[in-house]
């Protein structure tokens, strides 16, 4: 369903990705882990067109998104649900506008039955009695969640979570990983996430990929990847400060020096 | 030496760029009006509008009668050597309604206005939400920038008038206070020194001020990078860039109307 092949994108002098392949099946929920900075969202970005590889092809439903227009790429992510890092709800809407937003903005119905698709999707996510408050008025888990009950709003047949659980307390991070499982059993949308949260990984991941280098290191199901005998797989998982994944990690310089000297 | 000639191109570079993109940007803008046709947008622009009013009434008003009453101090001096102390009204009406009156209501609407578009697109630029507009494939052209325009365009007019009353209102107070000239003769004074056109280019310069603030306010939003400090410098780079403009373009149209 989604194929991206031998992606390169570079932004200035720095390389960001580096030939990733990456292919996900219909119903597939697929979990992208690795550090920050490292590229993840990057990826997401392309596969919605919101960036658009320097070289390699980026195919989503069979269709090669680098021959699209403008409109059909409007078009082709119509049948893509996206939740953003920290929801980029609309500041001024309240949460049920919010969610009703891209339906109202494409007509997908009457005005009752936007209202009740909204209000069927909001009780999904458990914020059916919070509709009325605006996103500055609630806490960053409600705010996630009310971002996903946007993106799933509109049926999409891919799901693109960037970080759905990062600085959510464990309970809250338990009731999204639980909410997307649960959807992604009722609706069998294919799904992309992305995820520092090695727990959520490994509760809802089919296939979980590692990024580093610009590709996906290591690509396995949970089992596989907790029994990975890959030094990098095992350094992330278990968060060890040093290994092979401290010395070419774009990331903090202060920590790839303080191992350098070390080793 | 190098670090100032680089300084200077950078500078130049960034000019050129945001040019380029805020002029494709009246373009697409322009091309995305007739989304004004569905009823959704009139009641953002009306929203807008009334916002927007609200916002710009309290300074506008305080500015203008305060210029009104300068303009009416100043020119009563000059003219009271010349024992024409009852020709006020004519020069402060004049003076505000052919230039003063469009042009400090264009810095106000920048100032307050311009600036508060600026941080507003700005930050729903570094915080993904434009982006998550473009995925749920809702044109931020037409959902955001379109309406925001049309509500700057039609408030600038309605200010400036607004701003041209009040400060010749602020006039007659110094008149007859400091120079002793009736209401009556002023007000008619005031009167004779317009005619309709003058009213009507007035209303022109507004409407162009209008759009320059709008569109300088749109097109530094949608080009923040770098979190809060930069929405800070887009906000600051909207209203520099927009009293340039404003000035240039206001001193061609004077050029124009009246050379
Ligand atoms: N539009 C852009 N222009 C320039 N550089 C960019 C752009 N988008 C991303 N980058 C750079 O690409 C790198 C990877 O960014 P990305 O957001 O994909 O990281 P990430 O893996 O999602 O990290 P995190 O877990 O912290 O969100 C970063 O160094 C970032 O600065
Ligand atoms: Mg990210």
């Amino acid at each position: 369903m989604i194929h991206l092949e031998d992606v390169h994108k570079s932004f200035g002098s720095k390389n960001i990705l580096n030939g990733l392949d990456l292919h996900v099946e219909a119903g597939e929920t697929f979990v992208i882990i690795g550090r920050s900075g490292i590229g993840k969202s990057v990826t997401l970005r392309h596969i919605v067109g919101l960036l658009h590889p320097d070289s390699g092809t980026v195919r989503v439903f069979d269709d090669d998104l680098s021959t699209f227009s403008e409109k059909q790429l409007r078009q082709h992510r119509r049948s893509i649900g996206y939740l953003f890092q920290d929801g980029a709800l609309l500041n001024w809407l309240s949460l049920e506008d919010n969610v009703a937003l891209p339906l109202r903005e494409h007509q997908a119905g009457t005005a009752s039955e936007i209202q009740a698709k909204v209000l069927e999707t909001l009780d999904h996510v458990e914020l059916r009695e919070h509709r009325h408050k605006l996103p500055t008025e609630i806490s960053g888990g409600m705010r996630k969640r009310a971002g996903l009950a946007r993106a799933l709003v509109t049926d999409p047949k891919i799901v693109l979570y960037d970080e759905p659980t990062s600085g959510l307390d464990p309970i809250s991070s338990s009731i999204i990983n639980e909410l997307v499982r649960d959807l992604q059993k009722k609706f069998g949308m294919c799904q992309v996430i992305v995820t520092h949260d090695m727990h959520s990984a490994f509760t809802i991941a089919d296939r979980i990929g590692m990024l580093h280098n610009g590709r996906l290191q290591a690509i396995g199901t949970p089992d596989e990847i907790r029994n990975s005998s890959s030094d990098a797989v095992i350094q992330f998982v278990e968060g060890r400060i040093e290994g092979p994944l401290s010395h070419h990690g774009p990331a903090d310089k202060s920590q790839s020096s303080v191992t350098g000297t070390k080793s | 030496m190098t670090s100032w000639v680089n300084g200077i191109g950078t500078l130049l570079v960034s000019a050129a760029r945001s040019s380029g993109f805020g002029i494709d940007l009246v373009g697409q803008t322009l091309r995305a009006t007739p989304c004004l046709l569905t009823y959704r947008r009139i009641k953002d622009v009306r929203d807008l509008l009334f916002g927007y009013i609200l916002a710009a009434f309290p300074v506008t008003s305080l500015v203008s009668i305060v210029i009104g009453m300068i303009l009416a101090i100043g020119m009563g001096v000059t003219l009271e050597d010349f024992g024409q102390e009852h020709r006020i009204g004519w020069l402060v009406s004049a003076t505000i309604v052919r230039e003063m009156g469009a042009l400090m209501t264009a810095f106000i609407l920048a100032a307050s206005l311009g600036s508060g578009i600026a941080a507003e697109i700005g930050t729903m630029k570094v915080s993904e939400e434009i982006d998550a507009l473009e995925v749920m494939s809702i044109s931020p052209i037409k959902f955001l920038i379109v309406p925001r325009v049309v509500a700057l365009i039609l408030v600038c007019p309605i200010m400036t008038i607004y701003a041209d009353l009040i400060g010749i209102l602020g006039g007659s107070v110094i008149s007859s206070s400091q120079f002793g000239v009736s209401f009556t003769t002023y007000q008619l004074q005031a009167l004779d020194a317009l005619d309709l056109r003058d009213v009507l280019q007035s209303i022109g310069k507004a409407l162009v001020f209008g759009g320059i603030v709008a569109f300088v306010g749109c097109t530094q939003g949608l080009l923040t990078s770098g979190g809060a400090t930069g929405v800070g410098q887009a906000t600051r780079r909207a209203v520099v860039v927009s009293f340039l403009l404003v000035l240039v373009v206001g001193y061609i149209m004077s050029w124009l109307i009246y050379r």
